[in-house]
């Protein structure tokens, strides 16, 4: 709990010393959800975004501002509308007396940690702006492109039960997001301690920094450096393949899927302190990486079956691979 | 897959590459066994390399058909055990028959074959007659381990042939499984190579053919590599030129020949270094290991006496016994022979025949008889020859009376103790005598030692030979034909005891009928395959040579003797009157612990009876104070017969138990690691986990943890943490394989697999409780 002061980070243990702290930080607002808070770590060190699809009032506002807080990075909200239109996300330019000069006013994508509130009622429009903003990093305004601070991780929620004048994410658009989690109703216990935790103020406000999110590009190149051998990039890519041959999918993972389970498994073996992929790690994030890039069948759908279990269903038939084939 | 179909579109025939590797491989093993023929005596080349090509084609058709390991070591065993009696065994005849009657029997259950029906009694007494042939040559091969592991060599030639064919189809059969399952060419060739460079080391023999392994070996290495390159390509789909191949074997070929032609010009500096370096090794064990390559019949090479010693021979003595065509045999009287105390070497109311003995010959050259280099000894009258007791003979004292000159020679029945006239002893060594002379030709009296042991003592002589005894009496010169050995063995193949082959022998000469028309033997022919498998008729030298030869190659010390025959008892005189148609030869045999007992393959003489004891009026004989160790009554031949199996069972497991800890050992980390992995997936699918496919090694950890921890309870000696530490140890392994090491994984194996083999014997044994609890709990429910 100690925040990461200085220094250089070194090896896959600095990632689970700053994403243990931050977790255990996380934790002392969002009470028994440990794996989503880490499934969240893992797309901040993998550089990626985060759909989370859930009924009101799970928390996932106050997720992403704990995160903000516990690493210090600059928090933003957008509650997306019909009405919301491109420039309120990215910012403005507008005609300064003055100077009589253009002057851009950056908008709520120039923060850190960007939550973007329901994000199927916003117009396509403006969907495909902020989706720019977080596939390039980067905004452009009247012909201008503008950079976007580092790290920059957008959380989108998206309510699953009203789909009343909503524009629901097309297929291409979701296959930005590189994981996308649901928080789910607290468990009895952790909602009555919720409950005694916040009878005189709401934690949040008493919720300190637990690590310099400066250190995050250095942390984020250290995942980028965990070892995974041919055996398990081979399961990998078998995983995938074997969603694009699955009878109940109309649209199986894209290679983008690949490339994000991939990542996302190296960011797991780090966040365990490890400096190599295992299949758990793969197996541990597969279902939060690639259910939302896949079609299930409209029929299959009508008999209840979802993308995730069809992704569990494939972990459990998927060979492990033990050796690599070089070796 | 679209992987798939490119691979089978592009793959050339790989069938020529597997049937190439093959045939390299059985040119290497057959030259191996070349040099092993060259240094052995006993075994059948036919049957060895019957034993290297089905060994080598079942290992390599089971590799080919991917069958694990133990599988394959499931079905060589028994094979090989098989084999062993078939063919080196010579039981094929036997279970033929009882495979016919078998069948009989089948076909007389039909109701309209009911008079092919035999007697009920024979497959009985068919399957009996196996299992007792069966048993004896387990004795056998039982008591020549026994003999080896007190270190004292004991020669059995069947025990060693089956040894060596045993040895033999272990090589091949490796072999064939190495270079088809690992593709490693020298792993799969060194064991034949070692096993040949070590007898023809033994043997200090040369052996060019080994050239010739070395130079396949090679080739081979590199048709085995570029035959798991081109799988590999195949696999991933790489396209190549198909002359590729024949062009590394043509620069293989060439580099073979080269360096085979380089070690053949430089000969003394390699095998000269091999085999002083393996005398350095042998230096320590000398003995121990002399004894091995004697029981396994490894020629000794060159004569370890220097010529200087022959040229100090006694001069005289030593003579040529020719076998020549039809001595003039009359009916002259040569000499009369009384003897005292008659009437303690009667049997059944008749004398026991004594043979006048005057010469043993030790050296067998093929034509005929010699006798190694003698030292003489001057006796004066009476002074001892020798100790005048021994076990199991009767001192006798005997009177001889010669009519015709007897050319100085002093004849007498048994070992000679002492004569009452100054003579002359020609000694091979002590307690081998050559014969006795004398200046004197007169009347002499003479007191000796007849053996007089009966069957019961002689089977239990056992086979540990003197050392004189082994070195002089199993030699037999190197041009003997292979069917004069092959007959020796088949003949003995069934007897347990020595006495018992000797038996087996006499009997079947026996069988030849008696006539002194024969022709002269051709010349460089040898006298005992010549008169065996062409005369088939002859006189005493004919037979007695032939059953010392017979004898000496089934591994039974046998000397000839040149004397008497007991000539008719006159009941007036009570002398023997020993005719010049008496003059006669026999067959001896040496029991340890007994002597020399003769043996009368002659046809024409009456058979020597040994069934019963002598009287108990007679000096007691001796009975040997200590019996051999461990050599099992004639009477109950199943006694031991379990024991052994067990004890070979558990030997040929320990063996493999190593061996597959040093293979595990040897292999990269992350390919031990794999093939862990695959044994404990396969111990927990025998103890009924049932696991998904895409079950990770940790998920599989827990789960296997699980399902321990159900059948043992949570006990102080759990397997649990040994399973989860090895798994532990195979994730890091197979994906982090820059700092995977075999070794402990390997450690960790070899302790755990025990214990989960005896969870799995425990479970088995009470799943036959647990059903019926289960079932009784059911029906409550």
């Amino acid at each position: 709990m100690t925040p990461q002061k200085t220094g250089r980070i070194k090896n896959a243990d600095s990632v689970r010393e700053f994403a243990g702290a931050v977790i255990d930080n996380v934790e002392k607002v969002i009470v028994g959800k440990r794996p989503v808070i880490e499934q969240l770590l893992l797309a901040l060190l993998c550089e990626g975004h985060v759909l989370i699809e859930d009924a009101p009032g799970t928390g996932k506002t106050m997720l992403a501002r704990a995160l903000a807080v516990s690493t210090g990075l600059e928090f933003k909200r957008v509650q997306c509308t019909p009405d919301l239109l491109p420039n309120d996300i990215t910012g403005v330019s507008v005609f300064n007396q003055k100077s009589r000069e253009f002057e851009f006013r950056p908008g709520p994508a120039f923060s850190q940690v960007l939550l973007a509130d329901e994000i199927n009622r916003a117009t396509p429009r403006t969907q495909s702006a902020l989706l720019e903003a977080m596939g390039e990093a980067q905004v452009s305004v009247d012909g201008v492109t503008y950079p976007l601070p580092k790290p920059f991780l957008v959380l989108a929620t998206q309510n699953p039960i009203e789909f009343e004048g909503t524009f629901p994410l097309p297929e291409a658009q979701l296959d930005r997001f590189l994981l996308r989690l649901s928080l789910g109703y607290p468990e009895g216990g952790a909602e009555d301690a919720m409950l005694q935790m916040q009878q005189l103020a709401h934690p949040i406000d008493r919720l300190g920094r637990a690590a310099d999110g400066k250190h995050l590009p250095e942390l984020q190149q250290q995942v980028r450096k965990v070892q995974v051998v041919e055996g398990v990039r081979r399961y990998i890519l078998n995983l995938v393949h074997a969603t694009r041959e699955h009878p109940a999918l109309s649209l199986g993972a894209s290679p983008r899927g690949s490339l994000a389970l991939f990542h996302t498994a190296q960011a797991r073996a780090a966040l365990d302190g490890r400096d190599y992929v295992i299949p758990d790690d793969v197996k541990s994030v597969a279902a939060a990486c690639l259910a939302h890039r896949m079609v299930i069948n409209p029929e299959n759908a009508l008999s209840g079956e979802t993308t995730v279990g069809v992704v569990e269903e494939l972990l459990k038939q998927v060979e492990v691979p033990l050796l690599s084939r070089q070796a | 897959m679209a992987e798939h179909g490119l691979s089978t579109r592009i793959s050339p025939s790989r069938g020529a590459g597997e049937i190439l590797i093959l045939a390299l491989l059985f040119v290497i093993l057959a030259a191996a066994l070349a040099g092993l023929t060259v240094a052995l005596q006993g075994p059948d080349w036919v049957a060895l390399s019957l034993s290297l090509l089905l060994a080598l084609l079942l290992a390599w058709g089971l590799a080919y058909l991917r069958q694990p390991a133990i599988r394959a070591v499931l079905i060589l065993l028994p094979a090989g055990l098989l084999f062993l009696l078939l063919i080196p065994g010579g039981l094929a005849g036997k279970l033929a028959g009882l495979a016919m009657e078998s069948a009989r029997r089948l076909i007389g259950l039909l109701p309209f074959y009911k008079s092919v029906r035999g007697n009920p009694q024979q497959l009985n007494i068919l399957l009996g007659d196996l299992a007792k042939s069966i048993s004896v040559l387990l004795q056998r091969v039982e008591a020549w381990t026994k003999a080896l592991a007190s270190g004292k060599p004991a020669y059995d030639p069947v025990a060693a042939t089956l040894v060596w064919n045993g040895l033999v189809w272990i090589v091949a059969a490796w072999a064939g499984w190495i270079v088809e399952a690992r593709r490693n060419a020298l792993l799969a060739v060194s064991p034949a190579v070692l096993l040949s460079l070590g007898t023809l080391s033994a043997s200090q023999r040369l052996f060019p053919g080994l050239y010739l392994v070395l130079g396949f070996t090679l080739l081979l290495t590199a048709a085995v590599q570029q035959g798991s390159r081109q799988r590999g390509w195949n696999t991933k789909g790489v396209a190549y030129p198909a002359r590729k191949g024949r062009q590394i074997l043509n620069s293989a070929l060439f580099a073979s020949l080269l360096l085979v032609g380089l070690s053949a010009a430089l000969p003394s500096l390699s095998v000269q270094r091999i085999r002083h370096w393996i005398d350095e090794l042998r230096r320590p064990a000398e003995q121990a290991h002399g004894s091995l390559a004697q029981s396994l019949g490894v020629l000794p090479g060159g004569t370890a006496v220097p010529d200087e010693f022959r040229a100090a021979r006694s001069p005289g003595l030593p003579r040529d016994h020719l076998i020549g065509s039809g001595p003039e045999l009359s009916d002259r009287v040569v000499m009369t022979v009384g003897v005292e105390n008659l009437a303690a070497l009667s049997q059944n109311g008749q004398p026991l025949p004594l043979y006048w003995r005057g010469f043993t010959y030790d050296v067998y050259t093929g034509q005929g008889w010699n006798s190694s280099d003698t030292t003489t000894e001057t006796l004066a009258a009476n002074e001892p020859l020798q100790p005048g007791q021994a076990a199991s003979h009767i001192p006798v004292q005997q009177d001889f009376s010669p009519v015709e000159n007897l050319g100085g020679t002093i004849y007498a029945a048994g070992e000679p103790v002492t004569a009452n006239l100054p003579s002359l002893a020609a000694w091979r060594s002590t307690g081998d005598l050559f014969g006795i002379g004398s200046a004197h030709s007169t009347a002499y009296q003479i007191i000796s030692l007849v053996p007089v042991a009966d069957e019961q003592t002689l089977r239990q002589a056992g086979e540990i030979y003197p050392d004189w005894v082994r070195e002089r009496f199993l030699a037999l010169p190197p041009e003997i034909p292979e069917r004069v050995k092959a007959l020796a063995l088949r003949l003995t193949a069934e007897a347990l005891t020595p006495y018992d082959r000797a038996v087996a022998i006499e009997e079947y000469l026996r069988t030849f009928p008696y006539t002194l028309d024969v022709p002269y033997p051709p010349q460089q022919r040898d006298v005992v395959d010549y008169f065996l498998f062409d005369l088939k008729k002859g006189y005493c030298d004919y037979f007695a040579t032939s059953m010392v030869v017979l004898a000496r190659a089934a591994g039974i010390p046998a000397r000839l003797a040149v004397g008497y025959a007991p000539g008719t008892f006159n009941l007036n005189s009570r002398r023997f009157v020993v005719t010049e148609a008496d003059a006669h030869s026999w067959a001896e045999v040496y029991f340890p612990g007994i002597g020399w007992m003769p043996f009368e393959a002659t046809p024409s003489r009456p058979a020597l009876d040994r069934s019963q004891p002598l009287p108990a009026e007679t000096p007691p004989a001796i009975i040997p104070s200590a019996l051999p160790a461990g050599q099992p009554a004639a009477g109950r031949p199943w006694a031991l017969f379990p024991a052994s199996l067990i004890a070979l069972a558990a030997l040929l497991g320990l063996a493999w138990l190593g061996l597959d800890d040093y293979r595990l050992r040897r292999l990269p980390g992350p390919l031990a690691a794999a093939e862990v992995y695959r044994r404990m997936r396969r111990h927990a699918l025998r103890l009924g986990l049932r696991t998904e496919r895409g079950i990770t090694p940790f998920e599989f950890s827990a789960a296997f943890s699980r399902r321990l921890a159900e059948l043992t309870g949570f006990g102080k000696n759990d397997p649990v943490e040994a399973v989860q530490a090895l798994l532990r140890e195979i994730v890091l392994a197979s994906y982090r394989p820059s700092e995977a090491q075999a070794g402990p994984l390997a450690g960790h194996w070899l302790r755990l697999r025990w214990r989960l083999w005896l969870i799995r014997i425990r479970k088995a044994a009470g799943r036959n409780r647990a059903g019926r609890s289960s079932q009784i709990g059911r029906t409550v429910a």
